[in-house]
């Protein structure tokens, strides 16, 4: 089941992961609370979210189930992480730590 | 009017959409991106834009509609699971590799039979009847529940009353629990168990297969079936007073089962091995021997076995472990468990119920039947059970390869269909 490979290595996918990892959400959801989380630094197309998360969900890593239509209220997709998923956010996040770490110690020693 | 048909928006959802090879998916893709648009744009508003504005900055902000349907694209694929499929091939080739050491070796009790040549024939069969089975839409196979099964109980009783017999059973009903499994998916997919007297309806699919097995067929199909049943049955969600009298109506059937002379006999021989080690018992105690004297590395590719009854079905694999010696025995039961390992993980991943039945049905059929086998072989269940699924010879192959060939179906379409409709009856399933 191979799916293109590239698009999910981005850090969007951590941040994506991260926020289903609290609480199931849409995909507006997600983007104002990344733009809210960085104070606006990350703005991205928005509309490159979608193929990621369908990617994801490809993969297993997150499901997603349409919320009933009831009156005035649009029918959301909602996503929810998996077992999977979650496995895969630990790799990634701790992958993070040793990059941030890595770069801190290069930048440390430049500066002394 | 509203803003998801403001003509720009649905001029940018054409324009993603236009990049989607599979139309199947473009109808959730709208409805999502729609709703994101929307959103957007009421954002814009409430901070004070013109409705212009705000939608022509929602649509500035998703970016190029062409890349994001590009992307999107990708995303939904058919796909391939190349390791099911792998080791599937790998258990024909070992079926291959057995029925020729089989044949060239004179273990075959059955003189002058080609066993190698039409183990090749019935597995190139197989393999087209599998392909045929993953390119076909598995979903047509949804609305033939309710005559799939009444051709299957037609079938049955015809197997039953004329069909050929081995060992007092008729031959063909151990082949029925594989037959009903899309039956009973079709059936239960869109089963409402609101409905007046379901429960008695769901008592008729239980026992009316089950009857004919009980009369005609082996301990082993009964309590296949019966598992099947529940799987896929329970998976519909029947509340507990609905699921009661089914449960019920199965002991006394079961009952009925285990006291026929003939598998009373074989449940003796299993309890006491050496009873009746040159009648009843022969087959597991021969069994017994040749794993015992295989030894790790086995007694050469082709070695002569004369004892083993049924060698190229039942007792395929003791003659593997024999000739090839345990380690290589272990490593077949690791790639049967491979093998079982990859149905789950498509159950895992399937989205659509009536898919998810089919896969599951599968799973329980192949682990059910690989896993008695290899326990018969060394003592653990009575020998009333079902041959090796695609090692043992026979035509029955080709249904098993059929099974793999709707398993690959599945899988290759979990992207490229809308689940949108089903939703409800996904959320039953849970």
């Amino acid at each position: 089941m191979t799916v293109n490979k590239e698009l999910l290595k981005g850090s969007t996918v951590t941040l994506i992961l991260s926020l289903l990892d609290r609480r199931p959400l849409y995909g507006y959801q997600m983007i104002v609370e990344i733009q809210k989380g960085s104070g606006g630094v990350f703005n991205f197309k928005e509309g490159t979210l979608y193929p990621i998360l369908h990617m994801l969900e490809s993969h297993g890593y997150v499901t997603s189930y349409w919320s009933d239509e009831s009156e005035g209220v649009r029918r959301r997709r909602y996503y929810q992480i998996t077992d999977d998923g979650r496995g895969y956010l630990k790799t990634r996040l701790s992958e993070w730590a040793l990059f941030r770490t890595a770069v801190d110690r290069v930048l440390g020693g430049a500066s002394t | 009017m509203e803003v998801v048909h403001h003509p720009q928006i649905v001029a940018y959802l054409d324009a993603v959409c236009a990049q989607v090879q599979y139309a199947e998916t473009h109808a959730e893709i709208r409805l999502e991106m729609a709703g994101h648009l929307a959103d957007r744009t009421q954002a814009g508003l409430d901070a004070g834009l013109s409705e212009a504005d705000a939608v022509a900055q929602a649509i500035q902000f998703s970016g190029d509609p062409i890349m994001v349907g590009r992307q999107l694209n990708q995303a939904h694929q058919p796909r391939t699971d190349w390791k099911l499929l792998g080791a599937t091939l790998l258990l024909v080739l070992l079926g291959i590799w057995a029925m020729y050491a089989i044949e060239v070796s004179g273990s075959s009790p059955i003189v002058g039979f080609n066993l190698f040549v039409r183990k090749l024939i019935w597995s190139a069969v197989g393999l087209v009847g599998a392909f045929a089975a993953m390119i076909l839409d598995y979903r047509l196979l949804r609305r033939l529940g309710w005559p799939l099964l009444a051709a299957t109980l037609l079938g049955m009783f015809w197997a039953g009353t004329l069909g050929p017999r081995a060992n007092g059973q008729a031959q063909w009903l151990s082949l029925a629990p594989l037959v009903l499994a899309p039956a009973l998916a079709g059936i239960f997919a869109t089963w409402d168990w609101q409905a007046p007297r379901a429960w008695l309806k769901g008592l008729g699919v239980l026992l009316m297969p089950l009857l004919a097995l009980v009369i005609w067929s082996s301990i082993f199909t009964v309590l296949e079936y019966g598992v099947l049943f529940w799987v896929i049955a329970v998976a519909s969600r029947p509340s507990r007073r609905q699921a009661w009298p089914m449960a019920a109506a199965s002991v006394p059937l079961l009952w009925t089962v285990l006291q026929r002379p003939y598998l009373r006999n074989r449940l003796l021989g299993w309890l006491h091995p050496q009873s009746d080690p040159l009648g009843m018992t022969y087959p597991v105690v021969q069994s017994l021997e040749s794993l015992r004297q295989a030894g790790p590395w086995g007694h050469g590719p082709t070695a002569t076995v004369r004892t083993l009854p049924a060698v190229h079905t039942d007792f395929v694999f003791p003659y593997l472990v024999f000739s090839l010696g345990w380690v290589t025995g272990i490593a077949i039961c690791l790639l049967a468990f491979y093998f079982l390992f990859r149905l789950a993980r498509v159950a895992r991943k399937t989205r659509e119920p009536f898919g998810l039945m089919l896969v599951r049905g599968a799973l329980v059929l192949f682990g059910l039947e690989i896993g008695w086998n290899v326990l018969m072989t060394v003592g653990l269940v009575p020998t009333a059970g079902p041959d090796l699924p695609f090692i043992s010879y026979g035509g029955h192959e080709v249904v098993y390869m059929a099974a793999v060939g709707l398993v690959l179906s599945v899988i290759r379409r979990k992207d490229i269909i809308r689940v949108l409709d089903e939703d409800s009856i996904k959320m039953k399933l849970a």
